[in-house]
């Protein structure tokens, strides 16, 4: 990690603490998704990360490793959430392309901005309504000499989404239920880590991620997410992400993701599936 | 033979459905164990030092005794709640989103506390959330 990356997750992590933990419900940051937003383990929701409410600033942190047949993806970084209103992320992602090329390590940082517009993802139980957010994430990919080789057009790029997410209590056999859609206009390459745009289109599309999530008990959810992706490159074929998840928060503060991910081909390399294992410090 | 008539669909009326099921008041275990959630909960905020401070000069026994009445009311325990709409009740005491889901989940501890299951919890949870409009006036 950079010196510049620490101090700032340092300083995110400190700012979060020293204005006192907030008091929102268990788990309703919900976890942090790959790219560093409140969410799922590969969406992110309209869910303002940490427990601050409208009167507190909360925030998180998270380290997140994925391992498929042929690659190794780790991510981490830190949000904080002001008044149940904005939430601001940073978070970095290391690739480990070595089965391509031996050596190639892909990186790439992601500025996070989100804002709930309007609507309560856990008490507008009498009405239909779900919690709205609008989001984007800025990202730079900082290794751009494969990508580009390869077709990729431009090195960094910012993703806009809406997200809707909803709470059902007792929505299934007596379980709570969480369900999420979020729209989001991108062009990225497997998330940005081959880059943005390429031959087959350059442009900005819409693509769907869902996510549902039933609680088996307070703390302990188990859920699937799933996320269709552009495909702008010829040279490698470009596949949708999913993931099945067991989110468990043995205290208010620390939750521990496992899933399963299937990621799909690759930059060539097909059926990328695998475990993946998430920490979160939630304040 | 027409009062015979009516004698007849009105004691049909009161018989007991015995496909109807039981009502989630009776789920969660009636007057007695929503009696003590009540007390627990209410006990339990106006003595943490976060939530105290809106139960200062109350008359926590009558407090109780009205939300008990409430729950009985709304969960076809079939009670009539005769204490004050709720945003009345709550109008002035400018209660903080942070106060109101820290006494939800005493209200979560002490109902797993006096052995309600996960299903009749939400589902109080659910019917009493909305509430949350007319309790936060901070």
């Amino acid at each position: 990690m950079k010196k510049t990356t620490r101090g700032v997750l340092a300083a995110m992590i400190c700012y979060a603490a020293s204005a006192s933990a907030g008091d929102r419900l268990l788990a309703t940051g919900g976890a942090q998704e790959v790219e560093g937003q409140a969410g799922g383990g590969v969406v992110p929701w309209a869910l303002i990360a940490g427990y601050g409410t409208r009167d507190q600033v909360g925030g998180s942190a998270f380290y997140t490793g994925v391992h498929t047949n042929d690659f190794d993806l780790g991510a981490y970084g830190a949000a904080v959430g002001l008044y149940n209103r904005v939430e601001l992320s940073y978070a970095k992602q290391d690739f480990d392309a070595g089965s391509v090329i031996p050596g190639l390590k892909l990186k790439m940082d992601i500025v996070g901005a989100k804002v709930r517009v309007f609507g309560d993802a856990v008490y507008d139980q009498d009405s239909p309504w779900p919690q709205v957010s609008l989001g984007a994430q800025f990202k730079k990919n900082t290794t751009m000499t494969i990508p580009t080789a390869i077709g990729a057009k431009s090195d960094s790029d910012t993703d806009f989404y809406v997200a809707a997410t909803k709470i059902w209590l007792a929505g299934f056999l007596g379980r709570n239920v969480l369900g999420n859609l979020t729209l989001r206009a991108t062009r990225a390459n497997q998330m940005g880590l081959l880059g943005f745009g390429g031959d087959k289109s350059d442009s900005r599309k819409i693509e769907p991620e869902v996510s549902a999530v039933v609680l088996l008990t307070d703390n302990l959810g188990l859920g699937v997410d799933y996320r269709w992706k552009p495909d702008n490159l010829s040279a490698f074929k470009e596949d949708n992400f999913g993931d099945v998840f067991l989110a468990w928060f043995p205290t208010r503060n620390i939750a521990v993701t496992g899933a399963y991910a299937a990621l799909g081909s690759i930059a060539g390399k097909k059926n990328q599936n695998g475990p993946y294992l998430s920490f979160q410090l939630t304040l | 033979m027409k009062k015979l008539l009516v004698l007849l669909l009105l004691a049909a009326c009161a018989a007991p459905d015995p496909t109807a099921s039981p009502t989630l008041y009776s789920r969660l275990g009636g007057a007695p164990v929503v009696t003590k959630v009540v007390a627990e909960t209410i006990d339990r905020a106006a003595t943490d030092p976060r939530t105290s401070r809106s139960f200062k000069e109350v008359k926590l026994q009558r407090v109780k005794d009205l939300i008990v009445e409430q729950i009985c009311s709304l969960t076809g325990g079939g009670c009539k709640y005769t204490g004050d709409p709720m945003d009345k009740v709550h109008a002035g005491l400018k209660n903080t989103e942070g106060e109101m889901d820290l006494v939800v989940q005493f209200l979560r501890d002490a109902l797993e506390h006096n052995g309600v299951k996960d299903a009749e919890k939400n589902e109080l949870l659910r019917i009493l959330a909305p509430m949350k409009r007319d309790i936060v006036t901070g």
